[in-house]
């Protein structure tokens, strides 16, 4: 223990010169870049702040005695640390005192938690993120117990960005950001996070994965909110197939929501849709699927052209669906057959009566059925043209030529998109290429490769090509050319 | 705050999104992140210019039972957002103009609402219907018959049969791409094809 004495802080608290000592300590050692040993240092820095806060009297403690509190133990701290210059010898500390704080004593330490996550120094506290991501989860829970989600939404949003290294950065806050504005019952905060196509992972969030699913989750649900289903079925899928070896129950909630999303913005098409891709974790098929049987059926019910088979269906899981909190999606469900079965028509029939159209869908009547018509072709879904006069309706082929200004900036934008995301495809493999662990395994595989079919050069080029045919200026590229004992040796510059 | 809004209505969609993230952020930076009813007020008229119906449905329910009380104005605006959500037009064009009138600071942004309620109705009926009664057409566009009938004959190719008391849209014809391509458009279609040649 460098310096920080044991069993500091009788009744008054941790004495000011072991901070001292400790701030002393913690500026030394990160000048020094001597993270192992800081690591210690601020852990054991806690650990006395923490007993301290659990002396008898602390915070709750018994009635009559005074001990040290968390907020009044914080406010010595803070007096003594200024957030820009120790913000990686405070964020431990904030965290013990927000731990251990109390209802009576917790409103203002929430408010110097919101000043630190605003203005700490992210050179400091990028150090250690998974401090820092812990006290910002704590603090997102105790808004949300203190019913003030829409405080919390600001702070964090600042959080994020001193942990981000880039934009395009996912971190484990961003869960909380959206469990807040998702409580708080706005979505704005959360637009810009939920529109970036994110590369790279923080170190916090590769830590524990929870975070990452959270963030799909709660981001797949603010974007049903809002009825951007197509965005909010992408958010679900990947939560449900980011590779996994165990059940984790939020997977499972995000299957469930995974298929009424899917079925709501995808219904219109083939049953094969509701299939997930072929690199779903086994876990999914294995036990997901077979505990989501309410669900399940619900997809066969939607597909059998048979009205009242969803509506029974329906009736029969209500209660499920109920405790599921999904009973609003499984309503949407119902409306979107109904699109489905008159876009199905649509391809059965030139023209048909509004009062037939309206039997046919099992909606009530034919002005009922004229609304929805008008609303499907202002969304695009369908092309027909409604007779009031005879109450016709009929039904035409897409007038689109695609000869339009609109298609021209539509397809160069979806062209443009492409192009990024193979470009940052390209940069991935070369980082992955360049990695020296990489490079020294695929050069032993070559090399194995080689020497047990040297005869056969096509295997280890097929190999070569498949690591190096990007970058054409990686090790395996250079061995491309060249055999496999080559490729092996074209891996020493990078080990 | 009046003004702002004046000249975001001038400025079309992209003055429309400005003030929109201005009001956002007003509320978030407000003391305990509860702005004005102002702010709410027209944040919601704007989130329904941007057809952004359930933002404007989140800003309802997540105002206080005391703001809601206070302020009539928001619920007035709730019950535009709520015919718009059902697709209720007539009901959406009454709770446009209703008595009580709604403040001033909105009405700029109401009248606005009610000139895009109006052409997107004009635009639904021009798609959809091959021949409509002139009275639904009148409900639609939130106008008295006459006025529905001349703002009917003012299209080009809407024709009325006073008899049948029927009107007879005609859908505008689809704008083909007429103009030359510029150095810009050469410039990307350049990047694309090197782009394809290179996989």
């Amino acid at each position: 223990m460098s310096g920080v004495h044991r069993g500091g802080g009788g009744a008054g608290g941790v004495a000011p010169a072991h901070w001292e000592q400790y701030l002393l300590h913690v500026r030394n050692l990160s000048a020094e870049g001597n993270v192992a040993k800081l690591k210690e240092v601020m852990s054991e820095a806690q650990e006395r702040l923490a007993r301290c806060l659990d002396q008898p009297g602390a915070g709750g403690g018994a009635e009559g005695e005074v001990g040290p509190t968390a907020d009044g133990e914080w406010a010595k701290l803070a007096a003594m640390m200024d957030i820009q210059e120790h913000s990686l010898a405070m964020v431990g500390l904030l965290s013990v005192c927000l731990r251990k704080s109390t209802n009576d004593n917790r409103e203002q330490l929430l408010n110097s938690t919101a000043m630190f996550l605003s203005e700490c120094n992210g050179e400091q506290i990028r150090l250690f993120p998974h401090i820092f991501a812990q006290l910002c989860h704590d603090y997102a829970s105790h808004m949300i117990k203190r019913g003030k989600p829409i405080q919390g939404i600001l702070p964090l949003t600042k959080a994020v960005s001193k942990i981000q290294l880039r934009d395009k950065m996912l971190t484990s806050v961003h869960s909380d950001i959206c469990m807040l504005c998702l409580s708080a019952k706005i979505f704005a905060p959360a637009r810009d996070l939920l529109n970036v196509d994110f590369t790279d992972i923080s170190e916090d969030a590769s830590a524990e994965c929870k975070y990452i699913l959270l963030y799909f989750y709660y981001g797949g649900m603010l974007l049903a909110t809002v009825k951007n289903f197509a965005r909010a079925l992408h958010f679900f899928e990947i939560c449900v197939t980011i590779p996994a070896v165990a059940v984790s129950h939020i997977m499972l909630e995000a299957y469930k929501k995974f298929i009424l999303v899917a079925l709501i913005d995808q219904g219109g098409k083939a049953k094969e849709i509701m299939t997930l891709p072929k690199y779903t974790s086994y876990v999914v098929s294995k036990y997901l699927q077979p505990l989501c049987s309410p669900y399940t059926e619900l997809i066969t019910s939607y597909y059998s052209n048979d009205l009242s088979s969803l509506q029974t269906t329906i009736n029969k899981y209500a209660d499920t669906y109920e405790s599921d909190s999904n009973s609003g999606l499984v309503d949407q469900v119902l409306s979107s057959q109904t699109k489905t079965n008159i876009k199905r028509l649509t391809k059965t029939f030139l023209t048909l009566s509004l009062n037939e159209l309206a039997v046919r869908v099992g909606l009530a009547n034919s002005e009922e059925a004229e609304k929805l018509v008008v609303k499907m072709i202002q969304e695009g879904s369908i092309h027909a043209k409604i007779s009031q006069k005879d109450g016709m309706v009929r039904f035409d082929n897409n007038p689109e030529h695609f000869n339009s200004s609109e298609v021209l900036e539509t397809l160069e934008a979806k062209i443009t998109r492409c192009m990024a995301l193979d470009n940052q495809l390209q940069s991935l493999t070369e980082v992955i290429e360049t990695n020296s662990d990489y490079v020294k395994r695929s050069g032993a595989l070559a090399y194995s490769a080689g020497a047990t079919s040297k005869e056969d050069p096509a295997q280890s080029m097929s190999f070569s090509n498949g690591s190096g045919a990007v970058s054409g200026s990686g090790p395996a590229a250079a061995s491309s050319s060249s055999s496999g004992p080559a490729m092996g040796n074209g891996s020493v510059p990078y080990s | 705050m009046q003004l702002s809004v004046l000249s975001a209505v001038e400025g079309g969609a992209m003055a429309f999104q400005a003030e929109q993230e201005r009001l956002e952020r007003a509320e978030l930076e407000a003391p305990d992140c509860q702005a004005s009813a102002s702010v709410y007020a027209q944040l919601m008229l704007i989130y329904c210019l941007q057809n952004d119906l359930f933002q404007a449905k989140l800003l309802w329910k997540r105002l206080s039972e005391e703001t809601k009380r206070e302020h009539a104005e928001l619920a007035q605006i709730w019950t535009v957002v709520k015919a718009l959500i059902q697709g209720d037009g007539p009901a959406a064009f009454r709770a446009l103009n209703p008595t009580p009138a709604l403040p001033t600071y909105t009405q700029d942004l109401a009248q606005k609402l009610i000139a895009n309620l109006r052409a997107s109705n004009m635009e639904a009926v021009a798609r959809s219907y091959a021949s409509i009664s002139l009275s639904q057409f009148a409900v639609m566009v939130g106008l008295t018959e006459e006025a529905a009938l001349a703002l009917a004959l003012s299209q080009s190719g809407w024709r009325h049969d006073p008899t049948e008391g029927a009107l007879y849209p005609q859908e505008p014809p689809r704008s083909a791409l007429s103009q030359t391509p510029s150095q810009a458009q050469l410039r990307q279609l350049t990047n694309f094809m090197s782009f394809l040649e290179k996989q």
